[in-house]
């Protein structure tokens, strides 16, 4: 591979330098780093916001804000962690991994690339100027329907509206792009010799989110914009006083909704095996059988949508046909959880902080499966449905599987890309902290919602006070541990111990072959695979 | 020109850019298929419903209901009441605001419209039925 970088060292020194160079650069590796600066950015941002939620919550009664302020901050921080923080730091992974993974010498069309990527920062504007507008008296404030843009509420409310809504065809439009870009790099860019079923599974991970995204992105594009023509161009697709039918939203909110919350973990569960073998030193355990199960999940994701809400008086058999199939969706996602264990059976494992954010993973995503089954009951739902059980569940797949998923991949490719080793005693810190203040913040959750408290209310009855209090305390110990991961980073680009070619002693994939941090160009002269 | 992908003089890399725009633009026809799908769902909903009866909205087939038993040992009391799109100039209300029936009989009420303004103004009533099981057939 030497031989390769020595080639082409000369065209190192084309490209700009300075701000143009981020502007207008169309490398893999740039665009990657930005999508994660970006989803790091952003991260803070919509843990800030959730921050003041856990502050007004802390107390029964209103302290801090107004409801509607309140309720603009849940909505705001929903779409930045969704869209924002998780979406773009898988992409930032794919950018970064996958031509290293696949033995590509950069991303398939990489002017989309830069596009995409330089929608997300306007949208992100979109999303967070009603609040200072407002401050300024223009408007009333951002959405504050929840990130669900239920109407009749998301009709009548104000501007904040609109801008939300721009605000998701724009990221729409980003993650499209990014879609399409790597469906063509993967079927396209291979190595010789590489064929489907030889990918990397983050490869795999990323194939089935893409196809789901291009499918069901222009659906979500699709109801936000009806929901715009009905606020000002006298559509009445959803005003029932019009004719329309409020319903006839949620079946296309949640008709992308649901296959987007897998979108969100397919890329995780793709790096997921790999950090394991390499921390277990062993191959993983079920490639194909993981491969099947990806597809499964990516199939049975668009059929079970109508579980987000059985409350809103379907028919009987319409409750039983959701029910069963979205129940069918743990069988894949056992097989999974299968593999991910038996690839650790009898492994020489060691516990570097990427393996205990993926096993700490492991275990908590777990319980947001488990949970998620309680949620498909449509009897027990019933009782469920908008209480803090759902919050808690979602918490434990969003936070625990997408978050935490991505820390690990973070800390296990961080070497990689920067050719420096992290602090190990602050992960393991970092690991510590979160792991343990996120089981208290959302624990409490669980037992609130099964004794009846609502989600998105700023205030809440007395008997629930001290399980909000526990989880207004946790909640900040976990956002304030969040700048220990930050730091870390921050000071691993700065410098500290040199990385091996190799980082982790039993790392294995093309990525691995290539120095820490690889050449601004790499793989110009594709490798074979055997 | 139209450029052949197998076109011998072009370059691995060449033919390989070509190669990716031409799947990059195939993706593109199932995003437009997908946002083409998003507006076909609004009628297809509603002849879902019609079709399976999946539906907990009115329907027609309660005036076929000629010779339905009559539970006589029960009453049901309907209530009836109407409002109007802001902007629609119209008076619309039922002439009775409730009715009292036995369970299986088929009665008539009257909806009275007025037009309140001086144009020639076209309308459309949507009847619903709440709660959503009870529904009129
Ligand atoms: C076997 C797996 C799962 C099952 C059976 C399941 C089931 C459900 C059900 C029935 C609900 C609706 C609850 C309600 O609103 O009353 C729900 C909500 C939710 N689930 Fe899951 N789930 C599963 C896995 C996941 C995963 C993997 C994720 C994310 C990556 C996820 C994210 C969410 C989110 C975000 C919501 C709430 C959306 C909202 O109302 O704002 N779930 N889940
Ligand atoms: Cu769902």
């Amino acid at each position: 591979m030497s031989t390769t970088v020595a080639a082409h060292h000369d065209e190192h020194a084309d490209h700009p330098t300075g701000m143009m160079r981020w502007l207008t650069t169309t490398n893999h590796k740039d665009i990657g780093t930005m999508y994660l600066t970006f989803s790091l950015i952003m991260f803070l941002v919509g843990g800030s916001m959730i921050l003041g939620i856990r502050a007004e919550l802390f107390q029964p009664g209103l302290q801090l804000m107004k409801p509607d302020f309140f309720n603009q901050l849940i909505g705001v921080h929903a779409l930045i962690m969704i869209f924002a923080a998780l979406m773009p730091a898988a992409t930032g992974f794919a950018n970064w991994m996958l031509p290293l993974q696949i033995g590509a010498p950069d991303m398939a069309l990489p002017r989309l690339n830069n596009w995409g990527f330089w929608l997300l920062p306007p949208s992100a504007i979109l999303l967070t100027l009603p609040f200072t507008l407002a401050l300024f008296g223009i408007g009333d404030g951002a959405l504050a329907t929840g990130w669900t843009f239920y109407p009749p509420l998301s009709v009548q409310g104000g501007i904040g509206v609109d801008f939300a809504i721009f605000a998701v065809h724009l990221l729409g439009i980003s993650s499209v792009l990014g879609s399409i870009n790597i469906i063509v790099t993967l079927f396209n860019m291979r190595a010789p010799g590489m064929t489907l079923m030889k990918m990397p599974m983050f490869a795999w991970g990323w194939l089935i989110t893409a196809f789901l995204l291009i499918a069901t992105i222009p659906v979500l594009a699709g109801a936000v914009t009806m929901l715009l023509t009905d606020r000002h161009f006298g559509t009445h697709f959803f005003d029932a006083a019009g004719g329309g039918d409020p319903i006839l939203f949620q079946h296309l909110f949640w008709f992308f909704g649901h296959p987007e919350v897998y979108i969100l973990l397919l890329p995780v569960w793709g790096f997921i095996p790999q950090i394991l073998q390499t921390f277990s030193r062993k191959p993983m355990y079920g490639y194909k059988a993981q491969v099947y199960s990806f597809w499964a999940i990516g199939a049975l994701s668009v059929v079970v949508w109508a579980h987000h809400f059985f409350t809103a008086g379907l028919p009987v058999p319409a409750l039983l046909y959701f029910m069963y199939s979205t129940m069918a969706i743990s069988l894949p996602l056992a097989v999974l959880f299968f593999c991910w264990i038996k690839t650790m059976w009898r492994g020489s494992m060691s516990f570097e902080t990427p393996m205990l954010f993926t096993v700490g993973w492991i275990i908590l995503f777990g319980i947001g499966g488990l949970t998620g089954l309680v949620l498909a009951d449509v009897a027990a739902d019933a009782q469920y449905h908008n209480s803090y059980f759902v919050v808690a569940h979602f918490h434990y797949t969003l936070f625990a599987g997408g978050i935490m998923g991505i820390m690990a991949g973070v800390y296990y490719w961080l070497p990689k890309m920067t050719g420096h080793m992290y602090n190990e005693k602050l992960g393991k810190l970092h690991f510590w902290l979160t792991a343990i203040s996120f089981n208290l913040t959302f624990i409490p959750q669980f037992f609130l919602g099964l004794a009846g408290m609502p989600r998105r209310i700023p205030d809440y009855a007395l008997q629930f006070a001290e399980f909000n209090m526990i989880s207004s305390i946790a909640a900040f110990v976990l956002g304030l541990s969040q700048l220990i991961f930050v730091y870390n980073i921050i000071s691993t680009v700065r410098g500290g111990k040199k990385a091996t070619d190799q980082v982790w002693e039993g790392a294995e994939g093309l990525e691995w072959t290539l120095p820490s941090p690889p050449p601004y160009h790499s793989f110009t002269e594709q490798p074979v695979v055997k | 020109m139209t450029i052949d992908i197998k076109d011998d003089a072009l370059s691995m890399t060449e033919r390989r850019n070509l190669a990716n725009k031409k799947l990059g633009f195939k993706m593109v026809w199932i995003v437009i298929g997908s946002l083409v799908f998003a507006f076909a769902l609004v009628p297809l909903y509603d002849v879902l419903c019609t079709i399976t009866g999946l539906n907990g909205k009115t329907d027609t087939s309660a005036s076929a209901l000629k010779n339905n038993k009559v539970d006589s040992t029960r009453w049901v009391t309907v209530q009836f009441t109407s409002s109007v799109m802001p902007g629609l100039g119209w008076n619309f209300y039922p002439k009775q605001s409730s009715i009292k029936v036995r369970p299986g009989q088929v009665e008539t009420v009257l909806f009275e419209a007025k037009n309140i303004t001086s144009q020639v103004v076209a309308g459309q009533a949507i009847p619903s039925v709440t709660p959503a099981r009870q529904r009129l057939t």
